[in-house]
């Protein structure tokens, strides 16, 4: 097993015991599988379970409702980037879709992308991918998402800072 | 280690280079502004890396099939709806079990969506391939399945499966693939599994070819053989465990094995916590118990070992020293009826 302090076991063990039929609850309400309801409070809790350090949290529920929404989000993305290459591929006549080797490179391709973009809001990953795949100027992207060209500015430097790093790591 | 070219550049210079780009941003840029530029990439080796990467990241974007872009873009619109529901107690459609494989099975043959596959605390499923192997996933696992022109490969992302293969007269290799190695069937029947020490693998029936990530010799297991795979060495070879492969019947089967060893097997078919006081954990049990009703399984320690269930919520169970008992005689073994 990880090398978890025993004092960090037990608090993840207390968290559990006391807030897990909670968080569960919680996630059902807003995750329509049971299943992956119950996956993701299970998930929760390992993902403290790794954490180096670990201090006791003034809020528990609010703490564990934030690592949760975290595991959450990655799977919102997953699935909609899924369902939207779905859609987008049922638009495409049957006889122009591409190949299976084609479409497995594809989904390569995009889950790669998707591992570049990582963790960035909604509206960062939007600019940055106006810009980058529609070539899409400041204000132009501006327009579109109803925000300020510096607001476009940021988001893009975010973007292009968030794939670096992906690709290169964190700056020195 | 990474080329110069790769290794990232300070903080400093990554935030000036991001600001250039962005100010000379499709053609822009007054041409003071550019003379400016060019002055400061030629001021240090430093910031002609730092544009040289970042003019690599563009090209990882250019060039995109418009099916590509295009479901790029639209995922955004279904994010952004999912995200700012969140916390407010609706139910997303989006995580409905099944939707996207539902959809997909109109358009594409099923083998395709077969990636990606997972199976729940104490679910068992099995899957027939598009080559007719069987591939039976244990309790909380998951699997992707990659067949082209060339190979045959499965990648245990996480728990355990039965393989079965199907078609011996399929030219394509058959690979089984974890994070630590490698695994090709040579017509047979195996188990591979995750554990947090590497992966283990229990042939059945004929023989396994297995070669770690870091070292491409392959060593041939045979039937009745056992080998923990690390990423960078195999294990010894050890005797297959009678009962290894009785998950794949519902059954766990032990001989003479610690309370400690089977009450966390049986944790893996069960939601929630499952523990066992350290002062019973060593106690030794010979029996099976059913994998599809873990209570009962835990019931049927009781008559056999001097313990006691203590349940507090239906996700929290302990496995306790029975008081009644005196710890000191030694524990009676008698096998686990059910």
């Amino acid at each position: 097993m990880p090398s978890a302090q025993p004092s960090q076991h037990q608090l993840v063990d207390a968290l559990y015991r006391d807030h897990r039929g909670w968080l569960l609850t919680w996630l059902k309400r807003n995750v329509a599988c049971p299943h992956r309801a119950e996956d993701l409070s299970q998930d929760t809790f390992i993902r403290l379970l790794g954490r180096d350090a670990l201090d006791p949290p003034r809020e528990p529920r609010a703490f564990l409702v934030s690592v949760a929404k975290g595991l959450l989000f990655d799977y919102f993305r997953r699935a909609a980037l899924e369902q939207a290459y779905l859609t987008e591929l049922m638009l495409i006549p049957q006889a122009e879709q591409p190949s299976l080797e084609e479409q497995q490179l594809i989904l390569e391709d995009l889950k790669a992308i998707d591992h570049l973009l990582g963790k960035l809001s909604s509206k960062a990953r939007a600019a940055f991918l106006y810009n980058r795949l529609e070539g899409m100027g400041h204000a132009e992207i501006a327009e579109k998402l109803g925000v300020s060209m510096s607001r476009v500015r940021q988001y893009l430097a975010q973007g292009i800072r968030q794939c670096y790093i992906a690709l290169y790591g964190e700056p020195a | 280690m990474s080329p110069a070219s790769a290794s990232p550049v300070s903080t400093q210079v990554l935030d000036a280079a991001i600001a250039w780009q962005l100010c000379l941003d499709g053609g822009r840029g007054s041409e003071a502004e550019r003379e400016e530029f060019a002055k400061w990439y030629a001021a240090h080796e430093e910031h002609a890396r730092a544009w040289t990467q970042l003019g690599m990241l563009d090209q990882r974007f250019a060039g995109k099939s418009t099916l590509t872009r295009a479901a790029l873009l639209r995922s955004r619109e279904g994010l952004g709806r999912q995200a700012r529901r969140l916390g407010r107690g609706i139910a997303s459609i989006m995580l409905a079990c099944g939707v996207i494989l539902l959809l997909g099975e109109r358009f594409l043959p099923v083998h395709y969506w077969l990636a990606d596959q997972r199976t729940a605390t104490g679910e068992q499923r099995t899957l027939r391939l598009a080559d007719n192997t069987l591939l039976r996933l244990n309790t909380h696992s998951a699997v992707d399945v990659r067949f082209d022109a060339k190979q045959r490969r499965v990648i245990l992302q996480d728990g355990e499966i039965l393989v079965e293969t199907g078609n011996h007269d399929d030219p394509r290799p058959f690979i089984v693939e974890t994070r630590d190695g490698q695994m090709r069937a040579l017509g047979t029947r195996f188990l591979v599994k995750r554990q947090d020490d590497g992966t283990l693998l229990s042939v059945l029936q004929s023989a396994v070819a297995a070669h770690p990530n870091a070292d491409v010799t392959e060593h041939v297991l045979h039937e009745g053989q056992q080998m923990l795979i690390r990423s960078d060495t195999l294990g010894p070879m050890l005797t297959l465990a009678p009962g290894a492969d009785a998950w794949t019947r519902g059954m766990l089967v032990v001989d003479n094995a610690r309370l400690r060893d089977v009450v966390s097997e049986l944790g893996r078919y069960r939601q929630g916590h499952l523990g066992v006081a350290s002062d019973v954990a060593d106690l030794r049990i010979t029996g099976s118990f059913p994998l599809n009703n873990t209570d009962l399984a835990l019931k049927a320690l009781m008559p056999t070992l001097p313990v006691a269930i203590e349940q507090h919520t239906q996700w929290w169970v302990t496995v306790v020293a029975d008081n009644a008992v005196n710890l000191d005689k030694p524990a009676v073994q008698k096998p686990a009826r059910l």
